[in-house]
Order: structure tokens, then C-alpha cells, then sequence
């Protein structure tokens, strides 16, 4: 286990360092292209061109012209218990091989069980066998696409009865065993912690930052006493907190900013994107 | 209780209100799966649902404009409604489900969101057209999996 995690680090520190990045989305299409200087990087969501049209797949050629892509798949429920899709598998591998991304992401999560589609990202419990279950399916997503592969901490409303680990102990298990770097959503560690009441320095204080590959972050919204990581608004400055914090002890090598409604026109976002490099810059992270 | 019957019963409680409207008054299951269905807080599934819902209806609006501007505020409560009725479903599946509700509501609606999901079925054909042309390879395949999946 020790060799794996230290394989890891070793691929963790190899990667490029791209900077402050954006989500992709198609109303911001025209602002990527007049803004292309002030963008590190892009993010894709793998899922939109799975199953494109060839109109959209020479629109993500032309954003690979430009830009380093990274995908981020939504539905390879890496957690499920009945195995993966593979049929998905290969078209995610198709789409890895053609944009030729130094990384990509998935959560960890499940999206189907028992025959029911559950539509969104549903939370495992923190026990050894969910440990086992992604570290198997993890087996098999790597007999695919060879490219490394970063997990994403998720937001969650429901707590499953575990078997008495923490989350960040059941993280650090997955990423120990699977040799994966993570992707740690900074906005989804917020939202969990104000949610389910606990202190989120001391969850950064149990994981591995060493491991951490990419941030995300974004702003949600408040329901019924509740913060939503709906990607619908501006971001919280206590996100900002958090991500300052990690920015200070994780080799993270690129931060990208979510959103996915009420998406505003770009030039409201790129003072975010400045913030970002502003805060890298100050911890040595690049320029 | 193993994982899949964990996973199982979270999806069936987050897409289907019925039964979560039974668990308060106690786990629809017996021995181990009640006891795990105990240990799960009933505000929180519903909570859960209740972003299930708000993802479905948020794709569902861009799919339907013109039904969700004549509906206005009402569009919530139907959508609802109409989510009770059905799982989930993907986006394009869900739209064109809700049409189909909306097609037998009373008042103008019925006649917009007629017309709304013939042009959805009519986007969907050429669609499958477009990829017919662009990977013929692909589109078999999907039908295949589809066919092994309904039988």
C-alpha cells in the first residue's frame, strides 16, 4: 500500500500546473474565446459529449486548440455496488483520448442502484466495504484510460449509517489504496460543514493534502435553513477562507470555478479567476 | 446489510414520495434493512428528494420554455405533480413526460405543451438522424444495449 501511495505522490507532483481555471459551459462559450488570456484552463463536463453530434465535437476540438481541457464525467457512479457501466466506460475513454488531457475527474458517489437512476451525485456510507467497492470499480476505470484519474469529495445531504469511519478517514482509505490524487471541492466541504456542524480546518487537518490535485469552488444557495451547492451564485468569503487555506499546504495545480445557473456574463466571473491566480501566486503555486 | 441493498434502497427512497411519506411512521422493511432504514434521518432524505427534484425541474424548464413561461408560478406545483407520478427520468425523457401531463391540464396549456413535446419528439428524430450520419457505429451499439436492457 505504502508503494501505491508513494507511486502516487510522484504522479501528483508530475502534473502541469495550469492555474486558475473555469467550467465550461455553452452560454460562456464566446467570452472563453475573447478572454483566452485571462483563462488557465478549462473544464469540460465528459458527459455533454459522450453521445455529440459532430457539430459538438469540432466545438470541443476547437476548445482543445486553445486550451488544456480537463474532463469531468458525472455519471461513471464509481461507488456503485453492481459494478460500472461499461458500455459509458468506453465512451469516456474515447472522449480522454481525444482531447489528451494531463488529468480527469469523477466523484465519489454513486448515481444508480437496484435498477433506478437517482439523477444526482448520492453519498456512500464511510464504510470498509464502499472502500472496496470503489477501489474495484477504480480497477477497472484504469484498464481503460490510462490517463490519472482525481476523485471528488461530494456535498451531501444524507449521512448513511456507516461502520464508525469519519469521511475524511474513509477519503484517505480510497485514495491510500487506489493510488488517485483528489479533486477537493472546497464550496462542498462548506456547504457539508455548516449542514451536518462540524469544523471543516480540522477535516483539512485529517486528509492527505499532499494529494490534492484541483480545487473546486462556486456559490450556493440557502433553503429551509440549509446551503445548497447549487453552483447558482456568488461565492461565499468563507470559501475563499477555505480555499486559501489549502492553497497554503496542498501542491494543488489548478482551481476552477463552477456555475451552473443563473451563469452571469463572463466578465463577472474573471474577477474570481484573478482572485485565484492572486492567491496561487501568493503560495508559490505559480506566477 | 450489504451495500447494493443499501444503495438500492436510498435510490428508491429519493425518486419515489410514496414511500418516503411511510418512513416516519416506520421502516417499510423488516430484520436488517429496518434497522438500517432506522439509522437514516427521515428530514434529510427528504431533503435529498427534494434536490433530486429541484435538478429535474431546473433541466425540464430549459427543455419546455414556452410551458414554463404560460404556466408561471404554477409550474412548480405541476411539475410536482407530474414528478410523483414518474421516477426519475433523463432530461429530454422527463420533458417530454411533463408535455404529455401538461397536454390533459385544463386551459391554454394543454395546447402549448402539445405542441412543445411534438417539437422535442421532432428535435429527438433528427438527433438520432445526425448521429446515424456521424457514427453509424455507435448508434447500433446504443440500440443494442437498449434492446438488451428492455428484454
Amino acid at each position: 500500500m505504502e508503494v501505491v501511495a508513494e507511486a502516487a505522490e510522484g504522479v501528483v507532483n508530475s502534473l502541469p500546473v495550469l492555474g486558475a481555471g473555469l467550467g465550461f459551459r455553452e452560454p460562456l462559450r464566446a467570452g472563453v474565446f475573447l478572454y483566452r488570456d485571462r483563462i488557465g484552463f478549462l473544464e469540460i463536463t465528459a458527459d455533454h459529449y459522450l453521445d455529440a453530434p459532430a457539430r459538438k465535437l469540432r466545438e470541443l476540438d476547437l476548445l482543445a486548440e486553445h486550451f488544456t481541457l480537463i474532463p469531468h464525467g458525472l455519471d461513471l457512479s464509481l461507488g456503485s455496488a453492481g459494478g460500472l457501466d461499461l458500455g459509458y466506460l468506453k465512451k469516456l475513454a474515447t472522449l480522454i483520448r481525444r482531447v489528451g488531457c494531463p488529468w480527469w475527474s469523477e466523484h465519489i458517489a454513486f448515481m444508480r442502484a437496484g435498477g433506478v437512476r437517482v439523477g444526482h451525485l448520492a453519498p456512500l456510507p464511510y464504510t470498509r466495504e464502499a472502500v472496496d467497492t470503489i477501489c474495484r470499480n477504480l480497477a477497472v476505470v484504469r484498464e481503460a484510460i490510462e490517463r490519472p484519474l482525481i476523485l471528488e469529495n461530494i456535498a451531501y445531504q444524507v449521512v448513511l449509517p456507516g461502520d464508525g469511519r469519519s469521511e475524511p478517514e474513509f477519503l484517505a482509505e480510497i485514495l491510500e489504496r487506489s493510488g488517485c490524487g483528489l479533486l477537493l471541492d472546497v464550496a462542498n466541504l462548506h456547504a457539508n460543514a455548516i449542514n451536518h456542524g462540524f469544523d471543516p480546518r480540522a477535516w483539512l487537518d485529517r486528509i492527505p493534502l499532499d494529494r490534492v490535485v484541483q480545487l473546486h469552488f462556486a456559490g450556493g444557495h440557502w433553503k429551509d435553513g440549509e446551503l445548497i451547492d447549487s453552483h447558482s451564485r456568488k461565492v461565499d468569503e468563507a470559501v475563499w477562507d477555505l480555499m486559501d487555506a489549502v492553497l497554503a499546504r496542498a501542491p494543488v495545480r489548478g482551481v476552477v470555478l463552477e456555475r451552473d445557473e443563473k451563469i452571469p456574463p463572463i466578465e463577472e466571473l474573471l474577477p474570481d479567476l484573478e482572485r485565484v491566480r492572486r492567491t496561487g501566486a501568493r503560495h508559490g503555486l505559480w506566477n | 446489510m450489504e451495500l447494493a441493498r443499501q444503495q438500492a434502497w436510498l435510490a428508491r427512497l429519493s425518486t419515489d414520495a410514496g414511500l418516503r411519506e411511510r418512513l416516519p411512521a416506520g421502516p417499510p422493511a423488516a430484520g436488517e434493512e429496518a434497522a438500517w432504514l432506522a439509522g437514516l434521518s427521515a428530514r434529510q432524505v427528504e431533503a435529498f428528494a427534494e434536490t433530486l427534484l429541484r435538478k429535474r425541474r431546473s433541466a425540464v424548464r430549459g427543455l419546455l420554455p414556452q410551458s414554463t413561461r404560460s404556466l408561471g408560478p404554477r409550474f412548480g406545483e405541476l411539475f410536482r405533480a407530474h414528478a410523483a407520478r414518474r421516477g426519475h427520468l433523463a432530461p429530454f425523457d422527463d420533458a417530454r413526460a411533463f408535455a404529455e401531463f401538461l397536454a390533459v391540464q385544463p386551459g391554454p396549456i394543454a395546447a402549448i405543451a402539445r405542441r412543445e413535446g411534438a417539437a422535442l419528439r421532432r428535435g429527438r428524430v433528427l438527433q438520432a438522424a445526425r448521429l446515424l450520419l456521424d457514427k453509424p457505429a455507435q448508434l447500433l451499439r446504443d440500440l443494442v444495449a437498449h434492446t438488451a436492457k428492455d428484454g
